[in-house]
């Protein structure tokens, strides 16, 4: 086998493997489907839509998440509005830096982003 | 015209029918494939960002007369973080032995609608006398649809790898 092929099986294999441990992409929008259910993409970010009920502007999905998340288990009567506030904010980092180590702080906040959707459907 | 003229004339063209070469039928050469590809992605005021993984099983369609002229379709599905399935048909055309440029139109379908262009250069490894693996950039561009916000074209380059087989 010439080195050539073997760079490029190399290359390929690399590739896949980049794929395989994609990181999320971060909280920004760039089409409607970006964003959670309820929600809508303007000027790059998720917001409700005009007329919508509740927080005029939800900005990132990740601060939504996790407040509904603390809703849901009580945690807000525990702590205080600033600990879910703390939290929200935890949770766009780790959005944010989503590509650091491609698994953990992906996942939280993947799992960030499925309760900010079961927090919008209820 | 002298009829004698006529007749001999006649019957060398339906002679002609049968003494000439038949031409050889056309054989279309059909190839099929999938591949796997990611990049960035920006578009308005959001980007570059990582864009979401794409599926991609594809056929390709040519003619022995013309083996360098290529059609090719496929069907796309993005994977993550959010599934989309769609479609694209492309014109390509080898350069070499080894390369392939192509071009042509791409649409995401479901749930929500995207259209737009496509274009991408692709190097051909052989790994069996049937079998290539496929790698190259892509680059898209998305300017209709109902998922695509006002004022908005999104661009996309792409890094894709997959496998061909001549079937």
């Amino acid at each position: 086998m010439s080195i050539c092929r073997r760079v490029a099986l190399i290359g390929a294999g690399l590739l896949f493997l980049g794929l395989a441990f994609e990181c999320a992409p971060g909280t920004d929008c760039i089409r409607f489907s970006d964003c959670a259910d309820g929600l809508t993409c303007a000027n790059g970010q998720c917001v409700a839509p005009p007329g919508a009920g509740g927080d005029a502007g939800v900005e990132g999905g990740a601060d939504a998440a996790t407040e509904g998340a603390a809703a849901d288990t009580g945690v807000v009567a525990d702590t205080g509005s600033g600990s879910a506030a703390d939290g929200g904010d935890a949770a766009g980092d780790a959005a944010g830096d989503a590509c650091a180590p491609c698994g953990d702080a992906a996942v939280q906040a993947d799992g960030a982003a499925d309760a900010a959707s079961d927090a919008t459907a209820e | 015209m002298n009829p004698m003229r006529w007749l001999v004339g006649a019957c060398v063209a339906l002679l002609s029918l049968f003494v000439a070469a038949p031409a050889g039928a056309q054989q279309y050469l059909i190839g099929g494939g999938a591949s796997l590809s990611s990049g960035l992605e920006g578009g308005g005021s959001v980007g570059p960002r990582l864009t979401r993984t794409r599926l991609r099983l594809g056929g390709d369609l040519r003619i022995d007369e013309s083996p360098d002229d290529i059609l090719e379709f496929g069907l796309l599905a993005e994977l993550q973080p959010h599934s989309a399935f769609g479609a694209d048909l492309r014109y390509a055309r080898a350069a070499g032995d080894h390369f392939r440029v192509d071009l042509g139109v791409m649409g995401i379908l479901a749930p929500s609608s995207l259209y737009g262009i496509c274009s991408s250069l692709v190097y051909r490894l052989p790994i069996s006398k049937k079998a290539q693996i496929e790698l190259g950039p892509e680059g898209d561009f998305f300017f209709l649809g109902t998922d695509l916000p006002d004022g908005v074209v999104i661009w996309q380059i792409r890094l894709q790898g997959g496998i061909r087989v001549d079937l």
